[in-house]
């Protein structure tokens, strides 16, 4: 197990140094840079432009030179200073992460806790109206496009005043509310962004779920469970379950993966002062520190993600061997 | 079965947090945080409508600020929160006075010497900055020079260039300090518009700074990430909190020197509390449960459904027409690419583009009514030059006007030799080129794009093959400043204050880098471009006012006769906000509504 972890982590430094080296290219080669805002500004000189221009080395358009600026100092631990913000990356996106999490992987518990009874029911009353009900919300959460469902449940917070109209915490009060009113607060605000991302994550949980057990229920050793007189409660979730739910432990892993990166659309429309909205800042203005940091970040956390799906996949299923 | 009664539980506690209701902050008549130490000796005598203290005012920003260092900032989510709020200049502007004008501020007076070639400014005794120290010429000086260092990258320098030497080194005034309160400009020419660029010295402490200004540590200072105490500044309020991504909290400033005349101290809210949101829909959503106080824009596409939001307690202003303006720009540039050595434009085009007939019949096409009506929702008017109506201070009339006239638009095609010599409804010149033109704009603002979709229809009623080409704004700026490759394309300018021949310097100038139509010349290649800036050389070196005005609208008058930018429509603006605030007076230049925070308060 140890080599094999090994092995995995040590795999992960020539990919970064790929993907990191792409996005560089990608970043010098497509016109402009985060100085074009400040380009059209009326009151500001060429000089003034140049002089940014060569702090920032963006003079330069050798790709080689402008990545060797970021990686040697990368390499050394410095992932430098966003040119638009007067922060350091790390704590840009130190603060950031956090709230990302919340978010995400609240959205991820409420898609499993949902998913796999949903599933679970379909596949037990498969093509009986539940099922066909169940098919319903899950093609919902597939189409809905998370702009327009995110709009709606703000449209919904406005008029009803059940819930806060986005942002993550009350922005007037916080200062005065103690720890468990700030607690309550936070929950509060996270419902509906929760909700919706969940929704559109459980779509294809539901669905992956719903067919593995229906293929484990039409396996022999189920209705010799069954003859044995077992009882059906237990057949389902002792036996089936497990066996089930093994191609979605990848899927796990693969959401694991995508924790930080997939709530972009949602962040933004709901204020959530999250990662997603910070590298789309970021990509849109040209910020280089601060999307190269991310693209560090996201490709561990994916292959981290992945390693972590392959090693639970060897835990559940003993038939499976790590090399 | 516990886990249900688990998620119940949970589920009724978040439910019955939000009954709590939104936030209510109420007046309690005294400062808090209160006043430190005495009022200056000198305190600058506020006059207008007094008010009562206590409150918060809760304002959107769709954007997060990028810096605290008021210097290094270029940005407007910056300028938002910094200026007038947390640091001031020497003198003040009073967007919304009437009229708009400078006003003392920190000064009790300037002089100005005959020749415009010196300045005098008298400072106030016994102003403290937001920690406590005291404020005298020392900080002025040093902050000018802060500004003047070339290893500073601030915006601030540019306005104060007056030439260069025989180095090719730029020449700045001269400041020196006459005693602790009295400071003094020695100018190389004349500049009767100084005060314009006095209103750039945003003050910044002495005792703070210098230190880490000679070890050449400046960029690091005023960090976000800086604890908001350093944030040491002259304005009515100074920097609480600030929590990235979410809001800014500014509370009052005890130190500030303003009095009423009923003795109180300014300001009188004790917070102002900005909530970065991003997006649109979802400042108007929170408005509209009462979580934000004001919304200083309120785009054309949202005024009539945000005005039903009118009511006891709501309430939505039309503020009068914006300074922003909305033009296309037609390529004139001469030159060629250094290193292929082609023509930026073809010769054949340019030829066009840069026969004033051409651009007159164009204007003449534009329906700027329609275009009003429809991408703008009935809120706007059209514009002929580059100052709008909004600008009471320097807008002239006295320009040539192009209402809708597109049998005048053809005609005018026709002397500048342009005929549709195939039958194929599209003009060609006489080589027979068919004038196909691309209308460029960002794509990712949607209302320029309806603009410019619009303005091509027109052109193609006449017979201008026009194209409407929306690109990434990277891309755009690419071409409006280095490869200078387009046909043409729409933007707009949106003026910050004060309003006036300096601001527009770049654009104006045939050598400004916003010359959109033929940016940085050497020397100006036509001679309506010679006359513009011979005017402009004209109003910073004449002392008189009336005359300054009067140069100025002629100004106005050569832009929109020879439209190196042909202007289109300059926009309504609105403001919605809670009816509970007293001297809310907003106005279109930035900050709308902020711009007298002192004086604002919450009505009983």
């Amino acid at each position: 197990m140890r080599t094999f972890l090994t092995r995995r982590l040590l795999a992960a430094i020539p990919l970064i140094i790929v993907v990191t080296f792409l996005t560089k290219a990608m970043l010098v080669a497509s016109p402009g840079n985060y100085l074009d805002t400040i380009r059209l500004n009326p009151a500001i000189s060429r000089e003034y432009v140049s002089q940014m221009e060569h702090r920032y080395h963006l003079d330069s358009n050798n790709v080689f030179e402008r990545y060797w600026y970021w990686f040697w100092p990368a390499v050394q631990g410095d992932f430098g200073y966003s040119f638009t913000k007067s922060a350091t990356v790390g704590s840009l996106i130190g603060e950031r992460v956090l709230n990302t999490l919340l978010l995400t992987g609240s959205a991820l518990v409420f898609s499993w806790l949902v998913a796999i009874p949903l599933g679970m029911l379909a596949a037990v009353y498969r093509n009986r109206w539940l099922d066909k009900l169940i098919g319903f919300i899950s093609f919902f959460g597939l189409s809905i496009p998370s702009v327009f469902f995110s709009l709606l449940m703000i449209l919904f917070a406005a008029r009803t005043g059940w819930f806060p109209a986005g942002g993550i915490h009350n922005q007037v009060n916080w200062d005065v509310m103690n720890g468990w009113e700030r607690f309550v607060d936070t929950l509060w605000h996270l419902v509906l962004p929760m909700i919706v991302l969940g929704t559109i994550g459980m779509a294809q949980y539901v669905r992956q779920m719903r067919s593995e057990m229906i293929e484990t229920l039409s396996q022999d050793y189920i209705r010799t469970a069954r003859a044995k007189g077992l009882s059906r409660w237990r057949v389902l979730t002792r036996h089936a379950l497990g066996n089930a739910i093994n191609p979605l432990i990848t899927i796990f892993g693969f959401s694991l993966a995508t924790l930080l990166a997939g709530a972009l659309l949602t962040e933004y429309v709901f204020g959530w002062p999250g990662l997603g909205t910070l590298i789309f800042d970021a990509l849109s203005n040209k910020d280089e520190p601060v999307v190269m940091a991310s693209v560090v970040m996201l490709v561990l956390m994916l292959v981290v993600g992945n390693l972590i799906a392959d090693v639970l996949l060897a835990i559940i299923d003993p038939r499976i061997r790590l090399e | 079965m516990r886990n249900i009664v688990v998620a119940v539980v949970l589920t009724a506690m978040i439910v019955s947090a939000g009954c709590r209701g939104g936030s209510s902050v109420g007046v309690s008549g005294t400062p808090n945080p209160p006043f430190e130490g005495d009022a200056p000796q000198d305190a600058y005598k506020y006059t207008g409508e007094t008010g009562v203290y206590g409150g918060a005012m809760v304002l959107s920003l769709p954007d997060d600020i990028k810096t605290f260092n008021i210097i290094r900032a270029s940005d407007t989510a910056s300028a938002d929160v910094l200026w007038y709020n947390v640091f001031r200049c020497p003198v003040d502007y009073r967007n919304g006075g009437n009229p708009p004008d400078f006003d003392p501020g920190l000064c009790t007076k300037w002089e100005e010497s005959p020749d415009a070639k010196v300045w005098t400014f008298y400072l106030r005794r016994g102003v403290r900055w937001s920690d406590g120290e005291p404020f005298n010429a020392d900080d002025f000086v040093f902050t000018y020079n802060v500004i003047l260092d070339k290893n500073v990258d601030t915006a601030a320098r540019d306005v104060f260039v007056e030439g260069k030497d025989e180095k090719g080194e730029a020449i700045y005034p001269s400041i020196e300090k006459l005693d602790d309160y009295t400071v003094r400009f020695n100018l190389h020419r004349p500049n009767a518009a100084f005060l314009e660029a006095v209103y750039n010295i945003w003050l910044i402490p002495k005792h703070r700074w210098e230190q880490p200004w000679r070890t050449g540590k400046f960029g690091d200072t005023m960090k976000l990430s800086d604890d908001p105490s350093t944030v040491v500044g002259l304005g009515p309020f100074r920097v609480k909190e600030y929590v990235s991504g979410q809001r800014i909290v500014l509370e009052r400033n005890p130190y500030f020197w303003k009095v009423d005349n009923r003795g109180q101290r300014l300001p009188y809210l004790d917070r102002m509390i900005f909530v970065i949101v991003k997006d649109f829909n979802t400042i108007q959503s929170k408005f509209q449960v009462g979580e934000i106080d004001v919304m200083q824009r309120v785009r054309p596409q949202d005024y009539a459904l945000v005005k039903r939001m009118e009511s006891a307690d709501v309430k939505v202003d039309d503020i009068g027409i914006s300074y922003d303006t909305n033009w296309i720009a037609f390529n004139q540039n001469t030159g060629s690419n250094p290193k292929t050595h082609k023509p930026f434009v073809e010769p054949w085009k340019l030829k066009l583009f840069r026969d004033v007939k051409f651009r007159q019949a164009v204007s003449y096409a534009i329906n700027r009514e329609a275009l009003a009506n429809t991408v703008f929702s009935a809120r706007a008017v059209p514009l002929y030059s580059f100052v709008t109506p909004g600008d009471t201070t320097w807008f002239s009339d006295d320009i040539m006007k192009y209402p809708y006239d597109p049998a005048r638009a053809k005609e005018l095609f026709a002397e500048a030799g342009l005929k549709d010599t195939d039958g194929d409804g599209f003009l060609e010149d006489g080589e027979g080129h068919t004038i196909e033109i691309n209308l460029n704009t960002n794509a990712s603002n949607s209302q320029r794009v309806e603009t410019i979709s619009f303005v091509a229809r027109n052109l193609q009623d006449v017979g201008i093959k026009a194209n409407a080409v929306p690109i990434a704004f990277g891309v755009l700026i690419d071409k409006m400043q280095s490869t200078f490759d387009f046909d043409a394309f729409g933007l707009g300018w949106q003026p910050n204050p004060p309003p006036g021949p300096l601001g527009n310097k770049n654009v104006l100038l045939s050598s400004g880098l916003q010359h959109a139509c033929f940016p940085s010349q050497e020397k100006p290649s036509t001679d309506w471009e010679a006359h513009i800036d011979q005017l402009m050389q004209q109003i910073e070196s004449s002392p008189d006012q009336a005359e300054r005005h009067r140069l100025y609208a002629q100004v106005q008058r050569i832009w929109s006769e020879y439209l190196p930018e042909i202007n289109l429509v300059a926009p309504r603006e609105a403001v919605a906000y809670k009816n509970k605030f007293g001297n809310l007076r907003p106005v279109p230049l930035p900050p709308r509504a902020t711009w007298n925070c002192e004086e604002l308060y919450v009505k009983k």
